[in-house]
């Protein structure tokens, strides 16, 4: 016996095909399965949502009683403090706007008094830049002064004759040059 | 694609072979509507078991094999329900007019209830679903060289016992 074919021929015997009123059954059964499931898990979410919040509720509880209960009046006023700290800061955030409110609309009379006060200030303007137009000299260069130039000397090498010119010219009259000359000198 | 059009799609694709497999591994036709039953409401329970599945068919064997198995153990001992599927012939095969091909299908089959429903069950999957012997050691939770011998010596006492009959339709 040749083995492949006994093989060959077993693989070729038909097996039995699934009895077909058995798929509306099964099938039936299976989708009331997957509807009681579907039941079952929103009925479980839903029965999880409740008891985690009730589990918060009570925790959020037990803590802030376990908080406040040493000493609930320093709690209260503690949040005394805070009811006035927050008016306070509300009726100053209101403050600005009513003055923008006022500022927007001025009354006539206040406009006449600005005008006025603007033609005043025009004249007054126009009176003093005719005094400042009036006062105003022409340029003239100045002479320039001696001690520079004499400075100006010393610096290229006719240091002796121009330092002793200079020493005279700041000595006293009574004081010799050589009196002078020292004098700076020690300075 | 809802649910129960995933399911009749499952139905329409693997029932036939489901069938097969678990009539020859239980060889009661009642305990096979059961199996493929549960099978069914355990995908509608849980319909992301087939998700991860590579081979589909390999898997939902693998399922009906694990299913079988539990159902023998709530019967009691393996032993006794062999007595139990002894006393009630069942035949796995396809009826046929032919009487030689009709013969040899219920000796067949009759030899097939004889192995130990390990090798029947290896045997079947190798020769009626095709699978290899890794597929079959995936569905059957055993490790391939286990799943090929259980197959030689499977095949080897069917041919034993068919060797006369085949012998002579051949």
């Amino acid at each position: 016996m040749n083995p492949d074919d006994f093989e060959k021929r077993l693989q070729r015997q038909p097996l039995r095909q699934t009895p077909s009123a058995w798929r509306e059954e099964i099938l039936a059964r299976a989708g009331a399965a997957a509807d009681s499931n579907r039941r079952t898990r929103a009925v479980r979410e839903f029965t999880f949502a409740v008891t985690t919040f009730r589990a918060l509720r009570s925790t959020l509880g037990h803590q802030l009683s376990t908080l406040l209960q040493p000493s609930p009046q320093a709690w209260a006023a503690l949040a005394g403090v805070w009811v006035v700290i927050l008016a306070i800061n509300f009726s100053l955030r209101d403050k600005p706007k009513t003055v923008a409110q006022e500022s927007a609309s001025p009354s006539p009379q206040v406009i006449a008094v600005l005008q006025q006060q603007k033609r005043l200030l025009t004249e007054l303007i126009g009176q003093s830049s005719a005094l400042e137009a009036g006062s105003q000299k022409p340029f003239l260069p100045r002479p320039r002064s001696e001690r520079r130039v004499v400075v100006h000397f010393a610096a290229f090498g006719g240091a002796s004759v121009l330092a002793s010119r200079l020493v005279s010219s700041l000595a006293p009259p009574n004081c010799t040059t050589t009196e002078r000359r020292n004098e700076l000198l020690m300075v | 694609m809802s649910a129960g059009l995933e399911l009749q799609r499952i139905y329409d694709e693997h029932a036939d072979g489901l069938f097969a497999f678990l009539l020859n591994f239980t060889r009661d036709e009642e305990d096979t509507r059961d199996l493929l039953q549960e099978i069914f409401v355990r995908l509608a329970h849980q319909p992301e078991l087939l998700w991860q599945a590579r081979n589909e068919r390999a898997f939902l064997i693998g399922l009906a094999h694990h299913a079988a198995i539990d159902l023998m153990r709530r019967r009691g001992t393996r032993e006794k329900y062999h007595e139990i599927f002894g006393a009630e012939p069942v035949s796995v095969f396809a009826a046929t007019g032919n009487p030689d091909e009709l013969a040899f299908r219920a000796a067949v089959s009759e030899a097939l209830g004889d192995l130990p429903s390990e090798q029947r069950a290896v045997v079947h999957l190798k020769l009626w679903e095709e699978l290899t012997f890794d597929q079959i050691a995936e569905a059957l939770g055993i490790p391939p060289n286990t799943a090929a011998s259980r197959y030689r010596y499977g095949l080897d006492k069917l041919r034993e016992r068919l060797r006369p009959l085949y012998e002579e339709i051949k």
